[in-house]
């Protein structure tokens, strides 16, 4: 079960809100298929801790990257990995309560594949959310591992 | 008289007759002899006259102004022949005459008189001759001699004196002065000497080299006996009158074409008197008196016309310049005249010179000529007038140059030079102004901040050059002062500079204002704008999550267990949920208005048209069980941001609409109005309305009307209404009956 489970492709939520992580775990598994899971890592350094083993990252589909986070932001985080670009094959998605203009854009020039603001309201939170796990895994072809 | 001599006498057509002295007191004289020529002049025979007094055949020789007998006695006394010109005596057969005449002493008792006939004269030039013959009595001076049919000179005792000669023998004094005749006379009067010529009066003037007096002028009479073997010579010295002839002579023709062709007035002052006594007629022209006025108004023309602002410097002139005058020297003098008719006042320049002197050598008399210069003068006057006025707006500049805190400065972008700059510079820049001003080092980096060197280098290459007339160019540049290192800010305008208008130069003028209190306001209002957005920042993510997370979970445990609740319990968890979608609500609102007011505007031209049926659109669907009538008016465009206009019209129409739902027919108009420089929209409904009293209320933040039941809301769509377009540089107001309904409107600069 485990070995299998380690195979299936990995949506990995960087956010260190519990609440909000629990909420869009609760959502996208609703979308979810079969081979696909949602992986939850609160802490920026655990996440590039995690993305350094090479089994592991080549099971990443997707990252939804919140911003604001203790130690690690999310713009710490891009820029992390922006120096190893060269290694990166899975799109990074900026999922923050943010709507600044400036952390938008800093965010795509450190070569986050999408940005989406958290929409304040809850039903609106969960559609969003939804969707977001839909377009990636059903619409969006994820790079091959 | 004998022989010759009397035939002589007879027959020469002059009037002689000797006289012998019989009683000296009475000054009594008996005729000796009358010449035909008088005698037949006279109409007496002059045999008849031989023997009689001469008071009683020459009655007129003992009246007026000169007693003729009184010289004859006085001719015998100094034995000098005596000589008169132009003595006038009215006679009952001839009328008024004139003669010349010359007595001359034979001995001790007889003496000979010789007239001449000058003229016959009307009566009022009798007057004019009188005068004149006072003026050259005393400067003729005669002499003559005889000769005799044996060619015997006898001279009278003056020839000597007259010509000024110290004669050897008496036979060589023809030739001694005709020696000293001018050259140019000498061959003539030779020629008419040796000419015989009875009965014909020879006459001719000549120059004579006198030893003593110089140059005179010499008239000389020659009349020959009828048979031409005697001959009568008289010389007169005619140097005054001569002299004054040639003068007029010479000046004359000139004065005539000068007189009736110069646009001047010429005239003839006369300094002692305060008259003109002689203006020419353009004076007529000029201030409207005729020449006759000038004279007939005598002393009193002068002050009726000088203008009485110029009267006491004509007054000054006439006291202190004109008498002072030397001659050859000439004076000017502007004035102005009050014209005879039309009043108005002439300029008139004077140039003056003396034109006679009393004997005492005292100025007399002044010749001028006067130019009308009226429109030279005003032209003047107004040249200086403007000069004046430029001279206080240049004052005017300067003060303002030196209170001003701008920095003000003229330069030329070529050379880098500074041609000016205010004095203030020194606190600035630590460099005095005399120090930067035409310095040879590169003034303008002295005071510039190095960091904006390339800028400005780049600003003077590229738009200075390219600057017109009228253009200005802004630039915004530090100056660092050597000194304390300070750096201050400028924002500064510049143009070309022209010294006076049209006249373009390669300098350029600028005023530079200090900006630094501004530039670090500025950066403070930056630097706390990053706050804030830091704080929205926050509270969006710290704030607002909370609250959705309370509405998820309440909505979680909806869905999965609300049967497992009393009916209580499930009206408690509604409530849990309404209340945290209001807060978050109320959250976001807030969030938007606090970002809008601290929002930079993006402005373009929106078409309001559009946007205004997109968002009718958007309340038709969201109110779609309401009927909703539009009446939308044609808008214009507008030059404004359009993410906020667009939040502006979201909350008027959504008020309009939600104020209005109780209506069975919802009714909305919207519409606008050009005032002035202002835009004006307007949006009116049919809903509840309010009482004007609260009109201005209605924008306070949090100001609500009506309980959250009835209408729900947080008070804060029309704040953020009110702000987004005070940010535009416009105005709100509001319009409202209760129950009739609203109208609320928006003002926009175009």
């Amino acid at each position: 079960m485990n070995s299998i489970s380690t195979l299936k492709r990995k949506i990995i939520l960087v956010e260190d809100d519990e609440f909000d992580a629990e909420i869009m775990m609760m959502q996208l598994e609703k979308t979810l298929n079969a081979n696909e899971e949602v992986k939850w890592i609160s802490q920026g350094e655990k996440f590039l801790e995690y993305i350094s083993d090479q089994e592991k990252v080549s099971q990443v589909g997707v990252v939804f990257l919140d911003l604001r986070m203790p130690k690690l932001s999310g713009i710490e985080i891009l820029k992390a990995l922006s120096a190893k670009l060269h290694k990166r094959s899975f799109p990074v998605v900026v999922f923050s309560s943010s709507r600044v203009r400036e952390d938008i854009d800093t965010c795509y020039k450190l070569g986050a594949n999408s940005f989406v603001t958290k929409p304040g309201d809850s039903l609106e939170f969960n559609e969003t959310v939804s969707q977001m796990g839909n377009y990636w895994f059903n619409i969006n072809q994820i790079p091959a591992s | 008289m004998e022989g010759v001599w009397k035939k002589l006498a007879d027959n020469i057509p002059l009037s002689a007759l000797i006289a012998i002295l019989l009683d000296e007191e009475n000054l009594e004289f008996e005729i000796l002899y009358s010449n035909y020529f008088l005698s037949k002049r006279n109409g007496y025979a002059y045999e008849k006259v031989e023997g009689k007094k001469l008071r009683e055949v020459f009655p007129p020789f003992y009246q007026g102004n000169l007693i003729v007998p009184s010289k004859m006695l006085e001719a015998i006394k100094k034995q000098e022949s005596l000589s008169y010109t132009n003595w006038v005596y009215v006679d009952d057969i001839a009328g008024a005459v004139i003669l010349d005449f010359t007595l001359v002493p034979l001995d001790q008792q007889r003496v000979a008189i010789i007239t001449k006939n000058s003229n016959q004269l009307d009566e009022p030039e009798i007057k004019v001759a009188k005068q004149e013959k006072e003026h050259s009595r005393k400067a003729i001076y005669t002499s003559s001699w005889l000769c005799n049919e044996f060619g015997e000179y006898q001279f009278a005792p003056t020839y000597k004196d007259f010509f000024g000669l110290e004669f050897e023998s008496e036979s060589n004094i023809l030739n001694e002065v005709l020696e000293k005749v001018d050259s140019n006379f000498r061959e003539r009067l030779v020629f008419f000497r040796n000419q015989k010529m009875p009965l014909t009066q020879f006459e001719m003037v000549y120059r004579y080299h006198h030893p003593h007096k110089g140059d005179i002028w010499v008239r000389e009479q020659m009349i020959d006996s009828w048979n031409g073997t005697g001959r009568i010579s008289t010389v007169q010295d005619v140097s005054e009158k001569i002299n004054e002839e040639v003068n007029i002579k010479g000046t004359n023709n000139f004065f005539t074409k000068l007189l009736k062709t110069s646009p001047d007035i010429i005239y003839i002052y006369n300094l002692l008197e305060g008259k003109n006594e002689y203006s020419s007629k353009f004076i007529f022209e000029e201030i409207g008196y005729s020449p006759k006025e000038v004279v007939a108004l005598g002393d009193s023309f002068l002050p009726s016309i000088i203008h009485e602002e110029d009267w006491q410097m004509v007054l000054d002139h006439h006291s202190s310049t004109l008498p002072n005058l030397v001659d050859e020297e000439v004076a000017e003098l502007c004035y102005r005249c009050i014209h005879k008719n039309t009043g108005a006042s002439i300029w008139l320049l004077s140039i003056e010179s003396v034109f006679e002197r009393t004997k005492d050598g005292r100025v007399s008399k002044i010749f001028g000529i006067a130019r009308n210069v009226s429109v030279e003068k005003e032209a003047e006057i107004m040249l200086l007038e403007s000069r004046d006025q430029l001279q206080k707006a240049n004052d005017f500049l300067q003060k303002v140059v030196k209170t001003s805190p701008a920095v003000t400065f003229i330069f030329d972008p070529g050379t880098c030079q500074i041609q000016f700059i205010s004095e203030n510079i020194l606190g600035y820049s630590g460099y005095s102004s005399n120090e930067l001003i035409k310095t040879n080092e590169n003034a303008i980096r002295m005071v510039v901040e190095e960091d904006d060197w390339e800028l400005m280098d780049d600003f003077m290459q590229n738009k200075l050059k390219q600057l017109d007339e009228n253009q200005f160019e802004k630039l915004v540049f530090r100056i660092r002062n050597k000194d304390t290192g300070k750096i201050s800010w400028f924002d500064s305008k510049m143009t070309i500079f022209e010294e006076f208008p049209g006249k373009r130069s390669n300098l350029i003028i600028g005023v530079a204002m200090d900006i630094s209190k501004e530039v670090k306001s500025k950066r403070i209002a930056e630097e706390a704008n990053q706050e804030l957005q830091q704080f929205v920042y926050s509270v969006s993510h710290d704030l607002r999550a909370p609250v959705r997370h309370i509405e998820s979970y309440a909505m979680l445990i909806k869905e999965e267990g609300e049967n497992k609740f009393s009916k209580n319990g499930q009206k408690w968890l509604e409530r849990i949920i309404y209340s945290a979608r209001r807060q978050a609500s109320m959250i976001d609102q807030l969030l938007n208005f606090s970002r809008n007011r601290h929002a930079r505007l993006n402005k373009a031209d929106l078409d309001v048209e559009s946007l205004i049926h997109v968002i009718q659109e958007n309340t038709e669907r969201q109110y779609a069980n309401y009927p909703i009538e539009w009446e939308i008016s044609r808008l214009p465009s507008a030059h404004v941001d359009e993410a906020l206009f667009t939040q502006v019209w979201e909350n008027l129409i959504s008020n309009a609409v939600k104020y209005s739902i109780k209506k069975d027919l919802i009714k909305i108009r919207i519409f606008s109005q050009e005032r002035g420089e202002e835009l004006i929209f307007g949006i009116q409904d049919n809903g509840v309305g309010f009482e004007m009293e609260f009109s201005e209320k209605l924008f306070n933040l949090f100001q609500r009307f009506h309980d959250n039941k009835e209408f729900p809301g947080h008070g804060i769509g029309l704040a953020n209404v009110k702000r987004i377009i005070e940010l535009h540089g416009g105005q709100v107001w509001a319009e409202g009956e209760v129950n009739v309904g609203a109208s609320f409107f928006i003002s926009i600069p175009k």
